[in-house]
């Protein structure tokens, strides 16, 4: 996997990207307690990251060690709401977005409750499901999806073919297939997701029902799915 | 007559073979798609594309000389690699699949699909320069070639 930078009092340190632990960042930075682990937010409150939070890096992220005295609060009101989605959605929209941190719980709330899965859409990586212990250390570019959760069958491990490129995703069995494509397409594409169709290589040539989710359709694990667009504009 | 090359043939087969290398090495993901590798010789790919519509396979060259500077070429063949005319097998003909040259002259079946060469020859299509989208993954030539097969299956499409 490609590494990417994050900053850590200065030093510019590589790792790996997509959700981790704060212990892993705690331990990348060397950090000891009392000293706190504090995520850099431009222009509002910085976030102190405890060990067991999750936030995502994406490369670029900037963190400082304070010294601990004071503790910073564990779970900060922002200035401002932070700009990421779940469903699509600021999540201003539920009410959120006003804390630092989201425990998997709000999410669950705030896309309806029941019983439903949250993951993250990682741009470029395999989406991650996020635990239902997991408080996350919410970004700007953080997108959260909810999708009801299958006790069996919960995930499919498939290779998606679009653009030239195979990919190896991971969907949750729950998702639509209309999600799949567009989680699928790069962010250009996603708001026009309609005019693509997935066909599943193992289940013939018919394009999926985007209607129906990867379970109902008959997609499994091991399958290769390829996207194309429903029109192909010959003239 | 053959055309001078414009991009150095060394370079065009290492760019083409870049964008074809996972069909090479990732065959079956793509047969179970409806496109079969044959043979690979740069210049030329050869595939057979599952024409289930018709309840057969026709065999698509992709040309890849002076690749990227220019879009690939494609035209269907027999078995034996001629390019395949009218009269001599099944073709495809109607959204985007032509039976006659450009100019409506002589027989020599083309399709008409961004992305591809005779798209961008096509005097009536310059407003969509291959320079200005070659870099876009959409136009990445095994992303043609399977929506070209999703093509080939529409309604619409005839056998001629």
């Amino acid at each position: 996997m490609r590494s990417i930078h994050i900053e850590i009092a200065g030093t510019k340190l590589a790792t790996t990207p997509g959700a981790k632990h704060g212990q892993d960042l705690i331990n990348l930075g060397n950090v000891v307690a009392p000293e706190q682990l504090v995520l850099e937010v431009d222009g509002d409150v910085d976030i102190a990251i405890g060990p067991d939070d999750v936030i995502v890096v994406r490369g670029g992220e900037r963190f400082s060690i304070g010294d601990g005295s004071p503790q910073l609060p564990d779970n900060p009101v922002m200035r401002k709401p932070i700009a990421a989605t779940l469903n699509d959605q600021p999540l201003s929209n539920f009410g959120g977005g006003r804390h630092g941190k989201a425990s998997v719980a709000e999410l669950v709330n705030w896309a309806g409750g029941g019983g439903q899965d949250i993951w993250i859409d990682l741009d470029g990586l395999a989406d991650e499901l996020l635990q239902s212990t997991d408080r996350i250390v919410v970004q700007p570019a953080d997108h959260f999806i909810s999708v009801p959760r299958e006790e069996e069958d919960r995930l499919y491990e498939v290779i998606v073919i679009l653009d030239g490129e195979d990919k190896a995703r991971r969907f949750p069995a729950g998702m639509t297939v209309l999600q799949a494509i567009r989680r699928s397409l790069p962010s250009r594409d996603r708001p026009n997701v309609a005019d693509f169709e997935m066909v599943d290589g193992a289940l013939g040539t018919a394009a999926l029902d985007v209607n129906l989710t990867l379970k109902a359709a008959g997609v499994r694990d091991g399958h290769v799915l390829s996207i194309t667009k429903k029109n192909g504009g010959g003239g | 007559m053959s055309a001078a090359a414009i991009v150095t043939p060394k370079l065009a087969a290492a760019s083409f073979g870049k964008a074809i290398q996972p069909l090479l090495t990732g065959q079956e993901r793509y047969a179970q798609l409806g496109v079969r590798l044959v043979a690979y010789a740069f210049p030329f790919l050869d595939v057979d594309l599952d024409w289930h519509a018709h309840g057969r396979t026709i065999r698509l060259r992709v040309d890849g000389a002076d690749y990227p500077y220019r879009p690939v070429g494609g035209w269907w063949i027999d078995s034996s690699g001629g390019r395949l005319l009218l009269g001599q097998g099944p073709l495809p003909s109607g959204n985007g699949f032509h039976l006659q040259t450009q100019d409506g002259t002589k027989p020599a079946p083309w399709f008409c699909f961004t992305g591809w060469r005779e798209y961008h020859d096509h005097h009536g299509h310059q407003d969509v320069p291959w320079a200005t989208i070659r870099s876009v993954p959409r136009y990445a030539v095994l992303q043609l070639i399977l929506q070209l097969q999703r093509e080939l299956n529409k309604n619409g499409v005839t056998l001629a």
